[in-house]
């Protein structure tokens, strides 16, 4: 199920709601909250719920190991089992038709590829689960002795298939012993609309405008491309921010808070802190359970560098592409740490904002295009090398015809909203600003309702991931 | 002051809790529509539960499918959606607006999605003779990116290439060898609005229809003879051509057209003038439809058609019942809304058959889509016979056919989107070959088609008689006894 669509609005969250708030004991509302997840999990995964199932049951065993043979080599056998089993399950089914297919192509093999269909959220619940046992290990968290609960962390549905990736210990009090104020429903609420909204009036909206500006590259002028683009620079952070925002905002009505994911990444200055910005809690788990244990910056730090970004490339999708896009950032990152960071920083904030800006907009084409033919051909029109127009009408006409939308959306890459509602708590108090904040989110969800009631057909973006 | 916020906090929460939980419980108790009339298409079903639609997802899908389809009040939610669409930019000095068909809009990296069910179909037939077991029309698409709306017209950007030409020609090539020397065919390629109306400036944003035109007739056999329609359209732009908010040509530009058959068929034909014009008001199309554009509901089109002055009498045949005919008229009269361009011919059928007051000795039979509808008529003006044939809905071998009816004349008419596009080329080539296969379950020659079918029998028209039947007979427009009686099926399903 995905939560932009009316199936899951109307039906499975206000009866989720409901039952929830009806049940009082807090054993009743974990069985409801993980009864509802499976249901919401297996709604679009209906066979491999059962890995699910198996991954959550294999790290529960796996910490009660530990945790008993914590110091001998038992301990050590249950940790190495559990990055085993879950990256082995992550490899089989995410990265053994591309192995399969570029060892064909190496060796001019022609073994099977095999087909897997990717299980959704497969790449998010994997790294939870391991940061639990790695976690469990270090002794950084209680161990969880009830299967019900540690299930219910791995599959709370807000946060189950797309980020953010919450670690075992940002949550472990609140799964044993949790409360919810009125103020946790009402901002919770409220973040969720905003968040649907953000998915459907912007992301959905910029994919469909995008899409002729990405493909058929014939009739492409060079402004058409960088427009495509800059769309898809939009798209991608509506999606994925907004997806966060629902899952935060869920989170919150349930009692769970969060971690966040996202902090306005397109205002940063170096790509270095694009990434403290950009899907931080991707970024935080690579330092934490990859970078660091590797040995940081102490010892070999850019072969680190390099693993992490090529590894951050890699978790992103089975192609190479999103290994180049990876490697592109560590790239990035490796020359703002030699002397590029200390350069943008003598020279005037606006330099060192385009700089950032221009590296994400052509990181995303990166992206983008899985088959290089294609990424070859539209950098060479991107670029000015293919010989095509500079500009084109119907570009024109997009662009009139989008203005307003096109121009709150690059504003509200910016925290401005967040500013005014600063403002507007301090000047007119809270009361009066609950109200603006209600008729919002109704706002918010009604349009996007209207949006969605038209189209049946609405795949979430980082279902691939 | 603590204690205040709470309640707010709650009452802000419950307020979105409650709209959520009622339009739910709306949802679940409300009855649920089968159709859509302003799509023009059958709304999803519940799907049916098995063990292996749910283990491949199909079954979910189809739920998420069929509960958003039948979603309370979804209609109006789509117009709000289209008024929302509509007003994120401005149109310009010229008044223009691109749309783009909504495609799902992301096919992440360069995979392309199937275009959702939930579309309406661009040339989804006018009637719901398409039912649910005739094909649907995926080839469509191909070759309808975007459509332009300029002024209150709305233009489908064309996509047609100098292949898809190629490939049209060489099936109408095939014809004849298989028809022979005793067959003249003819072929009559129409253009849409978007050649005579699209402002200089947008040019390049579509491929030339007439340009396409020529290429096809040049990859025609010169035993074909074309019919060029452009030439003459072209000179009468000032006049009513097109629709502005339907994808169809008016019945002038079909009379303009037929003018132009005529003089390759070698007749003179009837003027204008001789025939009884009359007017179906408030007409807002296809196009609308699908943009729900404002400045297309402020400028709605009419619809005027042209009552023969022979007489004649005509029989039409429903899919699946290729030997069961119905008395029925060239004119639809009744017909309204969305589907004005029914009255021609009342819709799309498999086959209609006219015989005429005429004795030049000559038959003939046209192939064509919806196009022909307002065109198809004008022939049965000079022709002792005329056989319509819809290329999508007709199910017997063609080439036997027009053997058995001694059938000498055969005009291939499609506009240039059909002519384009591989469902239609396909169905075209189709008719060759094919052979009916009577459906195995129970034959629905008795059950009418919703919609339009109680009219079988209009007044006036004596069913399959000897008698010719008089068009001019029939009650004046708007009476009452115009109105086809009720339709069981419809009520049923009310």
């Amino acid at each position: 199920m995905i939560f932009a669509s009316l199936t899951f609005l109307y039906l499975f969250l206000p009866a989720n709601l409901l039952f929830y708030f009806l049940s009082r004991r807090q054993l009743y509302r974990n069985v409801l909250l993980t009864g509802f997840s499976l249901f919401f999990y297996a709604w679009g995964e209906p066979v491999w719920v059962t890995l699910l199932i198996f991954s959550s049951a294999l790290d529960y065993l796996n910490g009660l190991i530990i945790e008993r043979h914590r110091g001998r080599w038992q301990a050590k056998f249950a940790l190495i089992l559990s990055l085993a089993v879950n990256l082995g399950l992550l490899g089989l089914f995410k990265y053994s038709a591309f192995l399969y297919e570029n060892l064909n192509a190496l060796f001019g093999l022609s073994l099977t590829v095999p087909t897997f269909a990717l299980p959704i959220g497969i790449s998010f619940y994997t790294f939870q689960t391991i940061s639990y046992t790695v976690d469990v290990y270090r002794d950084q968290v209680k161990v969880q002795h009830s299967f019900l609960r540690f299930l219910m962390f791995v599959s709370l549905y807000p946060q189950l298939v797309a980020g953010p990736i919450v670690r075992y210990q940002d949550v472990a009090a609140e799964i044993d012993s949790r409360t919810v104020s009125a103020r946790d429903l009402s901002e919770g609420m409220g973040r969720f609309c905003v968040g649907l909204f953000k998915k459907v009036f912007v992301a959905n909206i910029a994919g469909e405008l995008s899409g002729p500006f990405l493909s058929g590259f014939d009739q492409l002028s060079v402004a058409g491309a960088w427009f495509g683009a800059v769309l898809y620079t939009l798209q991608i952070y509506y999606d994925f921010s907004g997806y966060s925002d629902m899952a935060i905002g869920l989170g919150r009505l349930f009692g769970f808070h969060y971690p966040e994911n996202f902090n306005y990444p397109y205002i940063s200055r170096t790509a270095t802190e694009f990434w403290r910005r950009w899907h931080m809690t991707l970024g935080s788990f690579f330092r934490d359970y990859l970078y660091i244990p590797l040995g940081g910056r102490r010892r070999h730090p850019w072969r680190n560098l390099f693993l992490v970004w090529f590894a951050t490339g890699f978790w992103h999708g089975a192609s190479w592409n999103f290994v180049l896009w990876g490697l592109y950032y560590g790239a990035l990152i490796a020359l703002e740490r030699l002397f590029l960071g200390r350069l943008l920083e003598r020279l005037p904030r606006v330099v060192s904002h385009l700089y950032l800006l221009l590296a994400v907009v052509v990181g995303w084409v990166l992206f983008y295009f899985t088959d290089f033919d294609q990424l070859r051909e539209f950098c060479s029109i991107l670029f000015g090398f293919a010989g095509h127009p500079l500009w084109d009408v119907g570009l024109e006409l997009v662009l009139l015809n989008h203005i307003f939308w096109l121009a709150a959306a690059v504003a509200c890459c910016m925290p401005l909203l967040p500013a005014l509602k600063r403002w507007y708590y301090g000047r007119f108090g809270t009361g009066s600003a609950l109200v603006w904040q209600t008729a919002a989110s109704l706002v918010c969800l009604a349009l996007s309702t209207a949006l969605l009631a038209g189209q049946g057909y609405n795949p979430f973006l980082y279902y691939r991931f | 002051m603590e204690r205040e916020h709470k309640i707010l906090y709650a009452i802000s929460f419950g307020a979105v809790l409650l709209v959520l939980v009622l339009m739910g419980i709306c949802s679940l108790v409300l009855p649920k529509p089968t159709e859509s009339v302003i799509e023009r298409r059958r709304l999803a079903e519940k799907p049916d539960f098995t063990a292996e639609a749910l283990l491949d997802g199909s079954y979910t899908e189809g739920m998420d499918l069929y509960y958003s389809d039948t979603f309370p009040g979804r209609e109006k939610l789509v117009s709000l959606a289209s008024f929302l669409k509509e007003h994120l930019g401005l149109r310009g000095e010229d008044d223009t607006r691109l749309h783009t068909p909504t495609t799902g809009g992301e096919g992440g990296g360069a995979q392309s999605q199937p275009q959702a069910s939930s579309q309406p179909e661009q040339d989804l037939p006018e009637d719901a003779a398409a039912s649910s077991s005739q094909p649907e029309d995926p080839g469509a698409i191909n070759t309808v990116n975007a459509l332009l709306i300029n002024k209150g017209r709305a233009m489908q950007v064309f996509g047609g290439t100098e292949a898809s030409a190629q490939a049209y020609a060489k099936i109408l090539n095939g014809y004849l060898e298989a028809l022979g020397d005793e067959v003249q065919i003819y072929n009559l390629v129409v253009p849409t609005s978007t050649e005579f109306y699209l402002p200089e400036k947008y040019r390049s944003m579509t491929r030339s229809e007439s340009e396409n035109i020529q290429q096809i007739y040049a990859a025609l056999d010169p035993r074909i003879k074309t019919v060029d329609a452009v030439s003459l359209l072209r000179q009468h732009t000032d006049e009513y051509l097109y629709f502005r908010t339907d994808h169809h040509w008016t019945g002038l530009a079909a009379y303009y057209a037929f003018t132009r058959f005529a003089e390759a068929a070698g007749f003179e034909p009837q003027p204008l003038e001789a025939f009884t014009a009359r007017r179906l008001e408030n007409f807002l199309g296809s196009l609308y439809s699908q943009t729900q554009d404002s400045s297309l509901a402020e400028n709605p089109d009419y619809v005027e058609y042209y009552l023969l002055p022979n007489r004649y009498e005509a029989w039409r045949y429903l899919p699946d019942a290729p030997f069961t005919p119905f008395a029925t008229t060239l004119h639809g009269e009744y017909a309204q809304g969305v589907n004005s361009y029914s009255v021609f011919l009342h819709g799309d059928f498999p086959l209609i058959q006219v015989k005429t007051d005429q004795n030049h000795g000559r038959k003939i039979l046209v192939v064509k889509e919806s196009y022909g509808n307002a065109f198809a008529p004008f022939l049965a003006t000079y022709y002792d016979e005329v056989h319509i044939v819809d290329q999508r809905y007709f199910q017997l071998n063609l080439v036997d056919y027009i053997r058995q009816h001694e059938i000498h004349e055969v005009l291939f008419l499609n506009n240039v989107f059909a002519a384009n596009t591989p469902y239609h080329q396909q169905c075209i080539a189709n008719l060759r070959f094919q052979h009916y296969v009577p459906p195995a379950e129970e034959p629905e020659e008795e059950e009418p088609v919703p919609g339009q079918s109680g009219e079988e029998t209009p007044a006036g028209m004596s069913a399959a008689g000897d008698q010719p039947a008089e068009e001019e007979s029939q009650p004046e427009e708007g009476e009452d006894a115009l109105e086809p009686p009720p339709d069981p099926e419809e009520e049923e399903s009310a």
